[in-house]
């Protein structure tokens, strides 16, 4: 299942004093099972275009397709794209309301009028995949988790509409470095288990280059680039100048490129870095 | 009860716990910071860090122990203005913060309350909008910010009070890297101009690596302190933790593994950068 977004428009309080333009002519495909880092900083649209990916919010112009279809048909069933397409929200947390864990997970599928036995399965189903116990935690208030865990609860009750795409608005924002890894090996876990489609709007450059198979760049409601992490943060001048931060390997190779080291074009991950290093000391390899 | 030493924040086997709870959040810890000094306090969630940065101001007053600021104790009731006045806080989400409509109303809300006399007000909302950068903002609306604006609003708004510490409590997790930047920057530059104290209780270490002092909490107590080198230098016992270390420091641990003799204490790319062009060069 794909969407394809066609010459997208956006634009906030037409007509009103603080009209925005917030997304100008936006083309791309993104395609069944990638794993896509949605990158830009604040005010490039990167919100405003996710909101886009599941009816939330109707082009000012242009088209959204989920699966073939144009979220901006009326004949289009949005209940059903909205299925398909799981947006997980900035401090998602903030949205759980139930007495319990597990009503709050069941809260979507019980919506969609699923019959009891589907709704528990599905509950224990996303329950797993975010590695909360559901015989320890199930039947707890939400409000007595861990920051961390009330996140993972929230990430469950998206998973438990059983989406082909999840979209995530900076799913670790405000987590500290134990709850960020939890989060981030539970993403890249449904990813690689299960064949979601990942949509991840990140602030953090590490975290995109240590995921991502794809990065799209936006910057003034533009697609400023798009390519895999090789090919965009092989760029990193360019993504300095839009107010970006590059990996802290990139700048590495960078600086020792500098000082007339032979790096390789596109190096991006530390582990890589690691390699590069060892070869060049072994070697001694300076101005080879 | 003097402004004895040169010490702004000490803490003498201080203890707390919050209501009801078995354990202290806050365990015997002892410390303290210096006039002029940057001191990060890192730990996972529910180390205690937070709860710590709330005794400071006397938010919350400690079950056993002392914490003294500028020499005030702050179990002494009549105290409580003063110590806020002299140790000011700035808090996790820009929202829950603003209390006005207009940018240079906010920063005056603490000053009215103190009863400072309106023209002394004016120039003292001047001096901290400009301070933090912020003066062109004055007249603004603080709903129409960013959020790295919105924090340095709400740090101007501590600094007009003449604080001798400012205490940042995750002030910059809800900021992206360039709010997260001004942020920083601001603080930096109060430090080192005005010799205010800073407090700032991080999950980013590479904010902490910035700070003359690190302080690592776990289950309410001081697991760890130092300089930041002498602190990330160790980076098996940071893990154990439940925390990173910075990302320079992670690679030298690594190639220290793989057997080349690099510094452990790397924290920044420069250093790495000069550290590779001497390996390289010894062969």
């Amino acid at each position: 299942m794909s969407i394809v977004i066609e010459h997208l428009n956006y634009v906030y309080m037409t007509g009103g004093p603080y009209e925005t333009h917030a997304l100008h002519d936006v083309s791309m495909t993104i395609e069944d099972g990638e794993f896509v880092g949605l990158i830009g900083h604040t005010g490039s649209g990167k919100s405003t275009l996710v909101q886009h990916l599941n009816g939330l919010l109707m082009p000012s112009s242009g088209r959204v397709l989920v699966d073939g279809m144009d979220l901006a048909d009326k004949e289009t069933d949005r209940r059903a794209v909205r299925c398909k397409v799981g947006l997980v929200f900035q401090y998602p947390e903030n949205q759980l309301f139930e007495e319990t864990v597990e009503k709050d997970i069941a809260f979507g599928p019980k919506n969609l009028g699923l019959a009891q036995e589907e709704i528990d399965r599905r509950v224990r189903d996303a329950m797993r995949r975010v590695a909360l116990d559901y015989d320890s935690i199930a039947q707890r208030s939400v409000f007595e988790l861990s920051g961390g865990q009330m996140r993972r609860v929230a990430i469950a009750g998206v998973l438990a509409m059983e989406p082909r795409v999840l979209v995530l608005d900076e799913p670790c924002a405000g987590l500290d470095p134990r709850g960020r890894e939890e989060i981030l090996g539970l993403i890249s876990d449904l990813h690689k288990e299960s064949g979601t489609t990942i949509v991840m709007v990140s602030h953090s450059m590490d975290d995109v280059a240590s995921l991502a198979e794809r990065v799209i760049v936006m910057n003034k409601g533009e697609v400023a680039m798009d390519g895999t992490p090789r090919e965009v943060f092989a760029r990193g001048n360019e993504l300095r100048e839009i107010g970006l931060d590059v990996p802290q390997a990139v700048e590495l190779a960078q600086r020792l490129r500098e000082k007339g080291f032979d790096i390789p074009e596109g190096v991006y991950r530390m582990e890589e870095m690691r390699e590069v290093i060892l070869n060049l000391v072994r070697k001694g390899g300076r101005r080879a | 009860m003097t402004k004895t030493d040169k010490n702004r924040i000490m803490a003498s086997n201080l203890s707390y716990a919050y209501p009801e709870a078995q354990k202290f959040a806050v365990n015997d810890v002892s410390m303290c910071v210096k006039q002029g000094e940057f001191l990060a306090i890192l730990g996972h969630n529910g180390s205690g860090k937070s709860t710590l940065a709330k005794l400071f101001n006397a938010l919350y007053v400690p079950t056993k122990g002392s914490v003294w600021v500028c020499g005030l104790d702050t179990k002494e009731d009549d105290f409580v203005f003063d110590i806020r006045q002299h140790a000011g806080m700035v808090f996790q989400n820009p929202d829950n913060q603003i209390v006005a409509t207009v940018v240079e109303e906010d920063v005056a809300f603490g000053l009215e309350n103190n009863g400072v006399e309106p023209a002394q007000i004016r120039i003292r909302i001047k001096e901290a909008l400009d301070a933090v950068q912020m003066g062109a903002f004055a007249k603004k609306a603080p709903h129409m910010l960013s959020g790295g604006q919105k924090q340095r609003v709400a740090i101007a708004g501590v600094l007009a009070m003449k604080p001798d510490v400012i205490i940042l409590d995750e002030s910059t997790a809800m900021l992206d890297p360039s709010g997260r930047r001004e942020v920083m920057n601001t603080v930096h530059r109060l430090n080192k101009e005005e010799g205010i104290s800073v407090v700032i209780i991080t999950h980013y270490m590479s904010e902490a690596a910035t700070a003359d002092y690190v302080l690592v909490m776990d289950e309410g107590k001081i697991a760890m302190s130092g300089t930041p080198r002498e602190v990330f230098t160790k980076v098996d016992k940071m893990r154990k933790l439940g925390l990173d270390v910075p990302p320079m420091t992670d690679l030298a641990h690594m190639l220290g593994e793989d057997g080349l003799n690099v510094r452990a204490d790397i924290l920044t790319v420069e250093e790495m950068v000069e550290e590779v062009c001497r390996l390289s060069s010894n062969i």
